[in-house]
């Protein structure tokens, strides 16, 4: 109930993902020999930011959050890797959805600033990489309305690479179509979603399970499919398109709380 | 025994196939970095894999030793490697390779000047150019809201770090498009440039030290190129208080090929009708131009454009020089082709760039009549190679041929300009041909350490003299939001002839700037700090030449956004500028204590967008007439020139401009209403100093007054477009 209360807050206030779980089994790592020193920080890392999340949220404190976000910060002294700016900046994410959600529009906006800064400065970015500066544009968008042209131009260049560079890339179809999903019709947006989400339902969450890495993408593809019927009143596939996500994610209230609008149809 | 012999070592060696052991190593990147969480898994077991660590490093437990080893990670080529092949005894090293770009990746990488982090500025045409207050939607107009940009006399002709604008070049597409500005005052706004945004992609500028890929610039260089891919098939109609126009963007065939074709009529009934008193030196103006750019992939590797343009222009208006005023009558037709092929290849690339440009321009004033043709053919050959992931060479080579055509009448008495004064008649031609070869070689020595260096030489026709040309640049970015980039060179051009002067000097300067920029959050901050030295005859105002000009200058810009929709941006140079005429030193015509600019927008998409733009600096230097007598032959009052030259200084510069547009989108369609005010103080800003039949009285000649323009653009996107990758995932899809 309480997972439930919390993500209904997220889709208050942002576009893009909030399912932590993803839709994988877990590796048999235990059968690996153990002598190799492994990070504990960010092992299933994706998940722990989650975790924060929710506990922040709930004890109406940002601790957790910031105190995972200082571990973080504290490995990135240590090791200069691209892929724990990319955690660090996806907690941003959530602290700035957070603070929004508590109606600290400065706080949100200088912590998605810092997301979304780290994010563009890396060097040889991936497709992930790109993914998630898309979406964190895509977010970014609501607090600076003198350069939102600039920024909608940059985050879709920024989907565009992000499936360039790999076409077989879930998060890159997802933020490609929460893009044109969210664009106003006038401004050319609606028409691309559609194909780009059903491909990405298509498509595994990670094509080798890695616990380190992203694997997100998956159930927000799913419900923003289901929305998009819903707006077009396709109600048939709108309902397909729910009994398909919630076999698959049956706890998720991102399509939970569409079940509502889809009863009677 | 014997067959239980056998059976055991059967037994023996397949079992000991099978036997768990273990596969350690570690996975690097190609410069030796090891690379973190990268899966290693067996073919057969994926999902018994191991993570590699902070160093690159895994064990792996193998059961079958015929099975093979996957390592992959996001962004490299997935390496399998067969496991008989490996020697379990010693820890391995798995080297990860970058993932191959797809073409267009290459192509569009390739194609960025070898240059490129040694440009001062890059400038993309919405941000820069559409949404900059004092660019009027001209590309080379938006250059002097930059610090750098010491245009001074409202024309898009781009003058950099105090240098005369026929120092600095302007090329498309890798060739050079000289005097990139209409002939005629249109708007009397100043002199545009004759490019259209719309077929731009990229604009660099070099305000010092010009990289060596191009010759024959001494100060600064702007590079343009066109548009590599279209978008979307839209059609553009504007109309204007003094022009109107359509601009056509239509892919041929898709992801191949696209041609974009424009034309535009200006006149000049409307505009000066409903201010007359603000333009008293404008009479009439009509243009007609039209251009058309083509690009066509010919195969996967080569690539084919072509840019055309044409203009027809005529002019007429009042002008005053000594103590004749009179009507001036300017016609001038251009037509110029700008071809490129680029071959492309797996880390080169081979472009083979010419251009052929024609003009006729007739000027008459008072005794004056000057005919001017022109034709300059140029071809160059450049090999962009890219050698290893740290370093590219950029080597070629180029022809220019230039020819101008002079028939011209001539003032016999300088000062004696009136219909009936005694002139003579002059028929001239020159030519001037250079073959230059260069080599340019841009060196990252680490990610925040880029080097540059680049030598250019001419090979010599005839009586030339020879030049070489030489440059060195060392950036250091202090993070990914601040640089400093240091630079130094010695540079040769020719000067391009006029009625005034008929000749192709040889002009040089040696250079040194220091230019540090940096963008925290909604900040900019860019600062510099430069000293030239130009040696080389060039022709001033009134009959002297300077064969010297030292210039020091320091700039500073800041630029912030605020209050979601608000922005300004400020800019101050400081320049000491001095010129040498006959051994003596005087202030040059770009020495400032100050020189501001400043502009304040609000911009909202869903309401409107206002901008209020500032230019303040000091007067240039002139030379004052401080007596006359008659001479006789002409009965005209000849003048006499204080002997301390450039002592008197027209008053200060001032200007306010305000602009306002309104989008309004329409569905897919868009309209575009702008209205702009320029010099809206209506300040007298003096221009040219002017006398009396005697001299006894001095006037002035003012840049514009007071002017209104306005007009609607309509952008109609009637095909939605799609790029070669939205094909690509779509066939996915």
């Amino acid at each position: 109930m309480m997972r439930i209360f919390i993500i209904s807050l997220l889709l208050v206030s942002c576009i893009g993902n909030t399912n932590p779980k993803a839709n994988t089994h877990v590796l048999s790592y235990q059968t690996q020999i153990k002598h190799v020193k492994q990070d504990t920080l960010l092992a299933n890392i994706q998940s722990k930011i989650y975790n924060a999340f929710v506990q922040s949220l709930m004890s109406k404190n940002d601790t957790a959050l910031l105190k995972l976000s200082l571990d973080l910060e504290k490995l990135h002294k240590t090791h200069k890797q691209n892929l724990i700016s990319y955690w660090r900046s996806y907690l941003q994410f959530y602290l700035s959805i957070y603070y929004l959600k508590y109606g600290d529009k400065k706080a949100a906006e200088k912590e998605i600033d810092k997301g979304t800064e780290w994010m563009d400065a890396l060097e040889n970015k991936n497709s992930e990489d790109y993914a998630l500066l898309s979406m964190l544009q895509g977010f970014r968008i609501q607090f600076k309305r003198m350069r939102a042209m600039f920024i909608a131009n940059d985050m879709k260049e920024n989907a565009k690479t992000a499936l360039s560079l790999d076409t077989s890339n879930i998060r890159a179809y997802y933020v490609y179509a929460s893009n044109d999903f969210h664009t106003p019709a006038k401004y050319g947006g609606g028409k691309e979603a559609e194909q780009y989400l059903l491909k990405a339902i298509s498509l595994p969450t990670q094509k080798v399970k890695n616990e380190y890495l992203p694997s997100w993408g998956k159930e927000e593809a799913y419900e923003l499919l289901v929305k998009l019927y819903i707006k077009k009143e396709s109600w048939e596939l709108a309902k397909k398109y729910f009994q398909d996500g919630i076999k698959q994610f049956p706890d998720s209230y991102l399509l939970n709380k569409l079940a509502s609008q889809l009863v009677g149809k | 025994m014997k067959h239980s012999i056998l059976i055991f070592l059967i037994f023996m060696f397949a079992s000991s196939a099978y036997t768990q052991t273990k596969i350690s190593g570690t996975v690097n990147n190609k410069k030796g970095v090891p690379v973190f969480a990268a899966n290693v898994y067996l073919k057969s077991n994926p999902a018994k894999g191991y993570i590699t660590d902070f160093d690159g490093k895994f064990v792996l437990n193998i059961e079958n030793r015929e099975d093979t080893l996957v390592v992959s990670f996001i962004g490299f080529k997935t390496r399998k490697i067969a496991l008989p092949a490996i020697d379990l005894n010693k820890s391995i090293v798995v080297v990860l390779e970058k993932s191959e770009q797809t073409l267009d990746e290459i192509v569009v990488t390739a194609q960025d000047p070898v240059s490129e982090q040694f440009s001062v500025t890059k400038m993309t045409m919405l941000k820069d150019v559409y949404l900059n207050p004092v660019s009027q939607g001209d590309p080379l107009k938006a250059i002097s809201i930059l610090p750098a940009s010491t245009t001074i006399n409202e024309t898009a002709n781009p003058s950099l770090r105090g240098s005369s604008a026929d120092r600095t070049r302007v090329v498309l597409n890798g060739v050079p498009i000289y005097k990139p500005v209409r002939a005629s005052q249109l708007n009397n706004q100043g002199f545009f440039s004759l490019f259209n945004p719309e077929i731009i992609s990229k604009q660099y500028v070099y305000a010092s030290n010009p990289p060596l890929t191009y010759g024959n610039t001494s100060a600064g260089l702007v590079e343009i190129q066109t548009i590599k891919k279209l978008e979307k098939n839209q059609l553009l109609l504007s109309a204007s208080l003094a022009s109107t126009g359509f601009f056509l963007s239509q892919k041929v065939k898709k992801d191949i090929s696209f041609i974009q074709v424009y034309g535009n009529y200006q006149f000049s009934d409307a505009f000066t009708s409903i201010q007359k008193k603000n333009l008293p030196n404008l009479k009439n103006f009509n243009t007609t131009d039209a251009g058309i750019n083509f690009r066509s992939k010919i195969s996967k590797h080569i690539e084919f454009n072509s840019f055309n343009y044409y203009i027809s222009e005529q002019f007429q208006g009042v002008n005053e020089q000594f103590t004749y005023k009179g009507d001036v009558l300017s016609d001038k037709k251009r037509f110029f082709t700008v071809n490129n092929l680029v071959f492309y290849f797996k880390n080169a690339l081979l472009s083979v760039n010419s251009e052929i440009n024609k003009s006729v321009q007739h000027i008459n004033f008072g005794n004056i009549y000057s005919e001017q043709k022109t034709t300059q053919v140029y071809t160059s050959v450049d090999y962009k190679w890219h050698i290893i992931e740290s370093t590219n060479m950029q080597f070629g080579l180029s022809h220019d041929f230039q020819q101008n055509k002079f028939n011209d009448s001539i003032p016999l008495y300088y000062y004696a300009l009136s219909p009936n004064s005694p002139n003579y008649f002059s028929k001239s031609m020159i030519s001037n041909k250079q073959l230059e070869v260069y080599l340019y070689t841009n060196w990252d020595i680490n990610s925040k350490l880029p080097f540059s260096s680049g030598m250019r030489s001419n090979i010599p026709f005839k009586n030339q003299h020879y030049y070489h040309s030489s440059q060195l640049g060392l950036k250091y970015r202090l993070n990914h939001k601040q640089s400093i980039l240091l630079s130094t060179g010695k540079y040769y051009n020719y000067s391009l002839p006029t009625y005034y002067s008929k000749v192709y000097n040889l002009l040089s300067s040696y250079q040194v700037a220091l230019d540090y920029s940096s963008e925290y959050k909604n900040i900019i901050l860019n600062a510099a700090i430069y000293y030239k030295n130009e040696t080389g005859e060039q022709a001033l105002k009134t009959f002297f030449t300077s064969n010297k000009i030292s210039t020091f200058g320091i700039e500073l810009y800041v630029e912030q956004q605020f209050l979601k929709y608000f922005k300004y941006s400020f800019s101050n140079s400081f320049i000491n500028q001095k010129m040498v005429i006959e051994q003596k030193h005087y202030p040059g015509f770009k020495n400032f204590d100050y020189l501001i600019k400043s502009t304040i927008q609000y911009n909202n998409s869903s309401l409107f967008s206002v901008a209020l733009s500032y230019l303040t600096h000091p007067g240039t230097f002139y030379n004052k007439v401080t007596g006359s007598y008659i001479e006789n032959q002409t009965s005209f009052y000849k003048p006499v020139f204080s002997k301390n030259l450039y002592t008197a200084q027209y008053g200060n510069y001032k200007r306010l401009d305000l602009s306002v547009s309104k989008f309004v989108p329409m569905n897919k369609n868009s309209m575009v209403i702008f209205v702009s005010l320029n010099n809206i103080l209506n300040t007298k800003n003096e221009k040219q100093v002017q006398y009396n039949a005697d001299y006894s009285i001095k006037h002035f000649d003012y840049h514009q007054f007071r002017t209104v323009y306005f007009g609607v653009i309509w952008r109609l996107t009637y095909s939605q477009g799609l790029s070669s990758l939205k094909e690509k995932t779509r066939k996915n899809i």
